[in-house]
């Protein structure tokens, strides 16, 4: 990841407090909706954090990106700790005839993709910060196309071409 | 790195220009680029087909990837309580999370010597009232458990939120299977440590606690060499949530199918004849290092058949024997070892080991050199196949009603299997609560009582499985009598009481007097007792409920199954005319729900209504009212605005306003209770058509002829196709009906319908009632009406005469029959009579 600003460092707590705070207002059941989404919950978050902030950050583009800064650091930490787990760090042995664990298996590599989109920044930071705002944060095409100031159909195909580099980098650690 | 980012800069620009083209078109673009680097153009070649691949093939793999990992972390955060302390422990780290719940790592912080501990928590959304009381019933039994080793209850408690958890021995150890397998242990020490293990659960089974969940990853081996199982007794518990699980798509390994008994896979009985069978399964690994069956990569039902019906191969023959080793370690199991495991393997429950003592006592004489007391299998063996078939058939029927619903075959295979009704007097006996609970969940949407519309198909759906029990359950009387109670339970919800009475008959038939299927009796009786009621068969639901109290009373015991035959026997008692012990069985169901079950807003709602109804037909309606505003409130509470059951109270509570004459103020609770059950219980039911005939009285004793009229007509014809001339609601139908056709001035109909009622009263009721006298004085009037005098004199006499000696002479039909015998008395010109009359009328 290029350089994080200082506003992330400083929301990212926040934000993560946040995340974890209305993921278990859902499981709780008390949102209404019984839906979890999470790219809602983040744009949730990001709406509660800009009314807090102010002035403090400065402009919608810079809000989102760094919105989709926290979820990609927030689902690496996470990854990586689930990788630590998995290497052992103390064996589960209190088996769970709580039964049908429903962790979701993840064919999808989070930190592969990780590298990979820091290899992607260095040659296109734009195509980049496309996929973290379409795919981190939820927008749509148009909406990426406003914040960025370029045409929808640059964004469609900057989007196509960024997933199509990341999918061969992926590829062979996939298969 | 210069270089690398042109060169990305250029491979975009064609990559934009390529992308939505087709492939000629592409291929004509790449001929004509007079890019000079071949390379390059090989490269868009591969990323054009990669952009293809991830586009057709993998969806959109970004997004799914993300949103795979994105939902995973927010179910972690969202429930992750590390650092949290409840009670003494501190939650240090998740050890595990399943469907159900997690476990945690815990410490007890007041400790000096920070023991460590496992605790479990249930997943949030899985707390209703009823699992959370379960788990405290449960855990007074689990902590009971004492053994070295069965990994120890050492606590529970309950969360800030009211989520209970369970505090247990943490236990540090690999399963067994991987303990015997890394330190080489040989034939001898395996038996040894099986022998440790059955000890430890025939403890539980002597304290009446069935695991049902052995496996190995439920037997730990700590580094000390002590073996320890866990669990005991969590199955249970959780398997009771699962029906307040929102998620059919858990993914339920085939790790436990392996261990899985054929009475879990199709749905029979759970004993410790099931913990017996797992230790089999246990045992024969240990042995060979496999499975009995070999299931992987099975669908689930060719699972469950083979589990069902096929034979495992003695020990001996499976293991490998091409080596030395190998052909000691088959001559070592041949005869007494293969006899043991295949004896702990067999189908029937019964045909199994009896116990896991003795199970133990075979393996330890064999030990010892000492011939072991296990019978081969000859002739009995084989006659018992045939009941097998059976078994084959129960999974095949409830595969069939999968299919019928449709698209939930894979739920009910995921369901888990064992669902016991808990007793803890008697070893359980759990009756294919798994199909039950399917057939449930299933037919749930239509079932107005859980909300959502009716939809009549399922009714259709529900007779052909009725039909279909009979036939392929043949010979298993407890599978059968369990789905029928289910059946009946769905017709009942669905107003259809005479095809619910049917279902429940049946079961108590193949039932018997079972003393063991006791809990199942009471609830088939209570049941029953409601089909009966809701056809207004008072007297013989007052008799089915008498042996089914004196179960509750013999037992002491005070469940709301009590409560519901208490509130059955009140409104039955009622409408015998036996008043004053139909007040004191309300009162009576009142107490013990209140004493017991204070937080049951739902059976509170119930209870109230019907003492009011009780207390007001007793002559004391503003009690009446009082308590009907009550189950009013208690209604909504349990069940919100839209719901039968709010609906009900509200007609209820109409009701009672209605009595006291306040006719304008009772008018628009009719009104909105008839919203709520014509739209979510549809026009047939029996709470509509009853309300609707209230309704139609009310707009009758206002003087509203012509709004009565058509809701008079309407209640009888929807009283007579639906719920049959006998009905006692479409007697009073059809009465009523007379009443306004009188008043709109059509006498000659108005005394067909009235002859209706008074024909089907006399059927009903024993002479001289009032009601009969009620519908005889209206028939007297429309004869009166129809100038036909002598006629009506006769009647309007006989009417008079039961009226006042059953209610007396102030009651206002016999006022309204003096009035009509005043005036017939005028018309005739006989002055004296009219007079005396019109003095019993009240009026001058």
């Amino acid at each position: 990841m290029a350089a994080v600003s200082p506003e992330i460092d400083r929301l990212l707590p926040e934000l993560y407090d946040e995340l974890r705070r209305l993921a278990a207002g859902v499981l709780r059941g008390q949102r209404p909706d019984h839906t979890l989404q999470p790219t809602a919950l983040v744009h949730e978050a990001y709406l509660k954090l800009a009314a807090s902030a102010g002035g403090a950050l400065a402009g919608r583009a810079h809000l989102l990106a760094t919105a989709a800064r926290a979820m990609r650091q927030i689902l690496v930490d996470h990854a990586r700790a689930r990788a630590r787990e998995k290497r052992g760090g103390g064996a589960v042995q209190v088996t769970l005839s709580l039964a049908g664990a429903s962790r979701e298996p993840s064919a999808f590599d989070l930190l592969a993709f990780d590298e990979a989109l820091r290899r992607l920044e260095a040659l296109d930071a734009q195509q980049v910060r496309i996929v973290e705002l379409r795919y981190l944060v939820g927008l749509s095409v148009e909406e990426v196309a406003e914040a960025l100031g370029v045409s929808a159909t640059t964004v469609k195909r900057d989007s196509a071409m960024a997933k199509a580099w990341l999918f061969r980098e992926l590829r062979p650690a996939a298969s | 790195m210069e270089a690398d980012v042109e060169r990305h800069r250029r491979l975009r620009e064609l990559f934009h220009a390529a992308v939505e083209l087709t492939p000629a078109e592409r291929e004509r673009l790449f001929a004509a680029s007079p890019e000079p680097d071949g390379d390059l153009i090989a490269e868009l070649r591969s990323l054009l087909a990669a952009h293809d691949a991830a586009d057709t093939t993998a969806g959109d793999f970004v997004a799914d990837g993300l949103a795979a990992h994105q939902r995973e972390l927010a179910r972690e955060v969202g429930d992750s309580l590390v650092g949290r302390r409840l009670g003494p422990y501190v939650l240090e780290r998740l050890l595990g999370r399943g469907g159900m719940g997690a476990v945690y790592l815990g410490q007890r912080a007041d400790d000096a010597f920070r023991q460590q501990v496992a605790i479990k928590l249930l997943r949030p959304e899985l707390a209703s009232p009823e699992l959370v009381r379960r788990f405290r019933a449960e855990r007074q039994t689990l902590a009971s458990l004492s053994h070295p080793n069965i990994a120890r209850l050492l606590d529970g408690g309950t969360t800030e939120e009211g989520l209970p958890f369970l505090v247990m021995e943490y236990v540090a150890g690999v399963p067994v299977e991987e303990y015997c397998d890394a330190n080489r242990l040989d034939l001898r020490a395996r038996l040894e440590l099986f022998g440790t293990l059955c000890d430890a659960v025939e403890h539980a089974h002597r304290n009446l606690i069935v695991h049902r969940d052995i496996k190995p990853g439920n037997l730990l081996v700590t580094a000390e060499g002590e073996v320890k199982l866990l669990d005991f007794g969590i199955a249970k518990l959780l398997d009771a949530g699962e029906e307040g699980a929102d998620n059919p798509t858990r993914a339920h390994g085939y790790a436990t199918l392996a261990f899985a008994s054929p009475e879990q896979v199709a749905g029979g009985a759970i004993t410790t004849a099931t913990d017996v069978y797992a230790l089999g399964v246990l045992l024969y690994r240990l042995l060979t290092g496999r499975s009995p069956y070999d299931l992987s990569g099975k669908p689930l039902a060719a699972a469950a058949r083979i589990i069902c019906e096929e034979v495992p191969p003695p020990p001996s023959r499976v293991v490998p024997d091409a080596s030395a080793e190998g052909r000691k370690r088959a001559r070592a199991l041949a005869g007494d070892l293969d006899q043991i495991v295949l004896a702990a393997l067999r189908k029937e429950p019964q045909r199994r080991y009896g116990s896991v003592a003795e199970l133990a006592r075979d393996v330890r004489r064999h030990l010892a050199g000492l011939p072991v007391g296990v019978r081969p299998d000859t002739f009995g063996y084989r006659l018992a196949k045939l009941a097998r078939r059976n078994r084959a058939a129960a999974v095949a029927t409830v595969l069939a009603l999968l299919a019928l619903v449709g698209g939930l075959v894979a739920y009910a295979w995921q369901a888990r299997v064992a669902r016991a009704e808990a007793r803890r007097a008697t070893v359980e006996r759990a009756k294919a609560e798994q199909v039950n609970a399917f057939l449930r969940q299933a037919l749930a949407s239509p079932d107005p009582m859980l909300g959502g519309g009716r939809h009549v198909s399922v009714a259709e759906i529900l007779d052909r499985a009725s039909v279909r029990l009979g036939g392929d359950l043949a010979g298993q009387p407890e599978v059968e009598a369990s789905l029928r109670e289910t059946l009946g339970e769905t017709y009942l919800n669905l107003g259809l009481s005479r095809e619910a009475e049917r279902e429940f008959r049946r079961a108590l038939v193949l039932m018997g007097s079972r003393e063991d299927l006791y809990p199942h009796r009471l609830a088939n009786r209570v049941e029953l007792a409601q089909a009966l009621s809701d056809q207004g068969r008072w007297s013989e639901a007052e008799t089915e409920l008498r042996p089914a109290l004196a179960l509750c009373d013999a037992r002491g015991e005070r469940s709301l199954r009590c409560v519901h035959a208490l509130d059955l026997q009140a409104v039955a008692l009622q409408n015998l005319g036996r008043m004053e012990e139909a007040v004191a069985a309300g009162r009576r169901a009142l107490a013990l729900l209140r004493s017991g079950f204070p937080r049951e807003r739902f059976e509170l709602a119930s209870v109230l209504n019907n003492l009011g109804i009780c207390l007001g037909n007793q002559g004391r309606p503003r009690e009446a009212e009082a308590l009907h505003r009550q189950a009013v409130a208690a209604a909504r509470e349990a069940r919100g605005e839209r719901h039968p059951l709010t609906a009900e109270a509200v007609a209820n509570l109409a009701g009672v306003i209605d009595m006291q004459g306040r006719y304008a103020e009772a008018a628009p609770l009719y009104r909105e209770a008839l919203g709520v059950q014509e739209a979510l219980l549809g026009e047939r039911h029996f709470h509509f058509i009853n309300t609707l005939t209230s309704y139609a009285n009310l707009l009758w004793l206002m003087k509203r002829p012509g709004e009565a009229e058509p809701a008079a007509r309407r209640a009888q014809a929807l009283a007579q196709s639906a719920l049959g001339a006998e009905h006692p609601l479409t007697a009073y139908a059809e009465n009523i009906l007379g009443g306004v056709l009188l008043d709109t001035g059509k006498p000659a109909e108005a005394e067909g319908h009235i002859r209706a009622a008074l024909a089907a009263r006399r059927r009903a009721l024993p002479k001289g009632n009032w009601l009969i006298a009620s519908a005889q004085s209206n028939l007297g009037a429309a004869l009166l009406a129809q100038g036909r005098t002598a006629e009506a004199e006769r009647e309007l006499l006989a009417a008079y005469a039961d009226l006042a000696a059953a209610r007396g002479p102030r009651h206002e039909k016999s006022l309204l029959t003096a009035e009509r015998l005043a005036r017939l008395y005028a018309a005739a010109g006989k002055a004296e009579e009219a007079r005396r009359y019109r003095g019993l009328a009240g009026g001058g």
